[in-house]
Order: structure tokens, then sequence, then C-alpha cells
């Protein structure tokens, strides 16, 4: 029996998946193992394999080398988000909405790249922008200069090429972001 | 007993991202760790329509159609969910058991859990390392876990302990079991 041909035997079908009636008992299944059938593995001991470490280290290196266009990305990524703030205030207050849920798209963004090249705080910052920016549906003018704190922090991390936590002056940029969150984050 | 190497020259990847610097760190992991084939996507419908090619086509570069779906939860004006729930309910036995990674940046608990919740095999927090990848790229191959069919879920079991199989142990533990060693944001 091919490796289709048993899992057909046992898996459920479709049609079963598409207002299945209540059970009292669910059903496992065990599909084929295709893909590790594919790259060489065990299948008899199910015995866990690895990767050539060379592999992994020629890997590392290529994304070393992904460092210039990051920044350059990140350079961009700043750009859009001054553009718009810029947007978002000449609106009234209760009109910035899609300007702030577009920041923090871009806030998602810059947080999910950062440490995958070293730079930790532009995670950091992007984390904190995309959490404070996605729970606004309005904003005022000092929750936007909140905005612009982020960004001014991001640009020091990039400007100086700030990796790791940032020793000292990351713990300072850090701290200046979550106080003005406290004390001008409500509106 | 020396464990095996794996080969990914053989494999194809779907990555459904539509932040192109993102899909570009992926790619460039996913080809220098030796992966044949990675395809790219930046929308559901275009995942779909990658998925839904004839494995002929795709048998190019010793591939022989998509083996793993690597998509970010956010994407473009949409999420991941609804081509999650079209791959788990595919017709097809090779696509509706196709190991699944979500990825993103909101590496929150109600994200995690409710990606586990339909059917994901991992989680891939960003930033993303090689590190990362490759663990949960093992994990997909070496820890392949059955499939569960209940009244509301179909996808891979949900528990990580091989424990005896039961609806009412299962039940308990579905809540308290996360998916893999997500490290969550809280």
């Amino acid at each position: 029996m091919s490796d289709e041909d048993q899992d057909k035997a046992q898996a459920p079908a479709a049609s079963e998946l598409e207002d299945t009636p209540a059970k009292p008992t669910a059903r496992m299944v065990t599909p084929t193992n295709r893909l590790k059938n594919k790259v060489g593995g065990n299948m008899s001991g199910n015995l866990p394999g690895q990767f050539d470490e060379r592999l992994i280290a020629q890997a590392q290196a290529a994304v070393g080398q992904l460092r210039p266009p990051y920044k350059d990305q990140s350079v961009e990524d700043l750009l859009q988000l001054q553009r718009l703030v810029r947007e978002a205030e000449q609106r009234n207050p209760q009109d910035r909405g899609p300007q702030l849920q577009k920041i923090a798209r871009i806030a998602l963004n810059v947080q999910g790249l950062g440490d995958s090249f070293g730079y930790q705080l532009m995670t950091r910052f992007g984390r904190s922008l995309r959490r404070f920016t996605e729970q606004l549906e309005t904003a005022t003018n000092e929750q936007l200069l909140i905005v612009r704190a982020h960004i001014d922090a991001m640009r020091v991390v990039m400007t100086q090429d700030i990796r790791g936590d940032g020793g000292p002056l990351g713990q300072e940029l850090t701290t200046m972001l979550e106080k003005a969150i406290k004390q001008y984050g409500g509106g | 007993m020396a464990r095996t190497v794996y080969k990914l020259n053989g494999v194809c990847v779907l990555l459904v991202e539509d932040m192109p610097f993102a899909a570009q760190l992926l790619t460039t992991i996913l080809r220098a760790m030796g992966v044949g084939r990675v395809l790219h996507a930046e929308t559901v419908a275009e995942a779909k329509d990658l998925l839904s090619l004839p494995p002929g086509l795709l048998q190019q570069s010793g591939s022989s159609g998509i083996d793993i779906v690597i998509s970010d939860w956010f994407l473009d004006g949409e999420t991941a969910e609804p081509l999650l729930t079209w791959l788990r309910k595919h017709e097809s036995e090779p696509i509706r058991y196709m190991p699944f990674i979500v990825m993103s940046g909101y590496a929150e608990m109600d994200l995690v859990f409710k990606a586990r919740d339909l059917g994901i095999d991992e989680f891939l927090a960003k930033p993303m390392s090689v590190n990362s990848v490759c663990t949960r790229l093992l994990s997909v191959i070496d820890q392949r876990r059955p499939f569960i069919l209940t009244e509301h879920y179909f996808g891979p079991d949900r528990r990580r302990k091989k424990e005896p199989f039961g609806e009412e142990r299962r039940q308990s533990e579905a809540i308290a079991t996360p998916i893999g060693e997500v490290e969550y944001e809280t």
C-alpha cells in the first residue's frame, strides 16, 4: 500500500470536516511523514536528525550580509512613520484612526526584523509603538508626540548603529518612552 | 549512533509574506540551508493558487509539490486564518496534512492559542533567527504530531506530551498546553 493509500485508509474525508455532527469521541490519525522521508530521515527508528552545521553557519553569514539592506529598509520604515504622523497631525483627533492602524502595522514590521540583525532596541521600540498605537482609534496631539518620540528613539538607534541592548543609552531611551506613555498615553 | 544529517534540496517551501524584506530574509535563510525551492505568495489567494497547482507543475529542482507552508499571520488587510482553515479542510490529503508554520512579530498568547486552535504545527516568533527557523523545521520533520478530529477541531494534536489518548483528558489539556516553545509576550 502506498503512503497516500495508507493515509486515505485512516483519514477523515473532507466532507467529515464540514458540518461535522456532534461526536462523543475524537479520532486520531497519524499521517505518513512524507517530509521526513524526503529529507532522508530514519523512518524505522523514528530517530531525530539534524542539519549540516556548515549550512547553518552559511545561513548565519547570509543573514549578516543582509544587514546593509536591512538598514535601508529601516530608513524607509522610519520615513513612512514620519509621513503618517504628519498626516495624522493634519486631521482631527477623531479622524486619525487610519494613520494609527498603518503606524501599528509598520511598527509590527520594525519589531519583527530588528533583532534578526542584532538591533534589539528596534524590536523593543517597535513593539512598544505597536502596542501603543494598536489600541488607539483616535489620538490626541499628546499621543502623537509619543509616536514621534518612538520614531526619534528608533532614529537614534539606526544613526548611531546601536546593536544589542544599547547599554546605558538604550536604557535611557527605553525609560524615556515608558515615562512618556505613562504620563501622556491616556490622552 | 550518529544522527542523520537532513538534506533539504528536495523540499519545496511555500512562504506567505506580504512584507518584501521579511520575505527576503526567510528566503535567504531557507536557501542557505539548502531548501530546493522557495515559492512566495503575498496574499491568501496567491497561496491557494500555488497550493492548487497540479504537483507535476512543481517538479523542477527535485521538488515534487509543496511540502511546508510558512505564513505570516498578519498579511496586507487580512490574516492567514482563511488559508489555514481552507488547507485543513482540503479534499487532498497531502494538502490537508501539510505542515503549517505561522510566524508573527505579534507573539502574544491570544494569537498563539488562536493559531493553535485552528490547526497550526508550529509558531515562529519574529524576530526570527537561523536557529529558530531550524528548530521549527526540525520539529515538523521529527516531531510531527498525530492529527485529531473532533467536533470542533481538526489539526495536529495540541498536546505535546505523549500521554494516553482520551476525550476527557484532551479537553482539560487543550486549554492548558501551549504550542511549541514560543516565548510569549506578556
